[in-house]
């Protein structure tokens, strides 16, 4: 039977309980590692180190967390303010997350064959915060009010970054539209 | 294509494309960088193993009277003649001093 994440918390701050972080790292190294790698642009190596990081500030800083957050939140979070560290001290680059200003989108018509293909290249036409609201939303699972938590930027933003994204999205993928249900 | 069923093909289509990475020896590499956990001082360590077995000892021992003890042994340490006397003190003596050899050659195998 698999403990619940805070039972695994609990363990670790009441017993410094290793193999109980075990069991978290475990649990969230593959999708803190891909945000990690949205984070650094796709550097693999840059971005294991980001999230080997966010473990280890986590692991230090476990006893202040207060169970209203999910702990990927929170994690997540960690994660996004190491980056931005980096970002500052210009090792990493990086766009703005409050810029509008957005990549220009070719006028081509999206329609290659296979849909995932279709969504990742329109996805690369967004600006950098609209990608990320959007991941942390549609692939992640995180609610607007979390992806905001996450991000460090008011709701109202996240929510703008989404709609526009997502009509980006939508003029860009017109091509499935039959290919869905009404 | 409404709102709902995009964001229902989007979400799709973004996890579809989400691939679960591998552990390798990522999570090692974070335990190992984690800070070491403080040891017990060692003779706490022993202490909390010969407390609860000499409370126990000491309650077993309780059940008997000391007489019936101690009488047997006195008696069998009187019928012992002078060769085997010497030869149970020279046994006790090698043991008390192996031991300890033994015990500080097992420490030492063990760096």
């Amino acid at each position: 039977m698999s403990l619940s994440d805070q039972e695994l918390i609990a363990r670790v701050v009441s017993r410094k309980d290793q193999h109980a972080f075990a069991q978290l790292v475990l649990r969230y190294q593959s999708p803190l590692r891909i945000w990690a790698r949205r984070l650094c642009n796709g550097d693999t190596h840059l971005a294991d180190d980001l999230a080997q990081e966010a473990f280890m500030k986590a692991y230090a800083a476990l006893g202040a967390f207060r169970a209203e957050a999910k702990f990927s939140t929170w994690l997540y979070r960690i994660a996004f303010n190491i980056a931005a560290n980096r970002w500052r001290a210009k090792k990493i680059e990086w766009c703005e997350l409050d810029e509008n200003e957005e990549i220009e989108a070719e006028q081509c018509s999206v329609t290659q064959y296979h849909a995932q293909k279709d969504v990742e290249a329109a996805m690369q036409t967004l600006s950098a915060g609209q990608q990320l609201a959007i991941r942390l939303c549609f692939e992640d699972g995180f609610s607007h009010e979390e992806a905001a938590t996450i991000m460090g930027i008011p709701l109202g933003t996240v929510k703008t970054h989404i709609a526009r994204g997502k009509q980006k999205l939508q003029t860009l993928l017109a091509s499935w539209q039959d290919a869905l249900p009404e | 294509m409404n709102d709902k069923n995009f964001d229902d093909f989007l979400r799709l289509q973004l996890q579809g494309s989400s691939p679960y990475l591998d552990d390798g020896d990522f999570s090692a590499r974070v335990l190992a960088s984690l800070p070491a956990q403080k040891r017990l001082n060692p003779w706490l360590e022993k202490l909390i193993v010969l407390l609860p077995v000499t409370l126990i000892a000491v309650l077993v021992l309780r059940q008997f009277s000391v007489r019936e003890l101690i009488q047997p042994a006195y008696a069998w340490v009187l019928t012992l003649d002078m060769h085997s006397l010497v030869m149970l003190a020279v046994v006790m003596a090698a043991l008390l001093f192996i031991a300890p050899v033994l015990l500080i050659l097992k420490q030492k195998s063990l760096f």
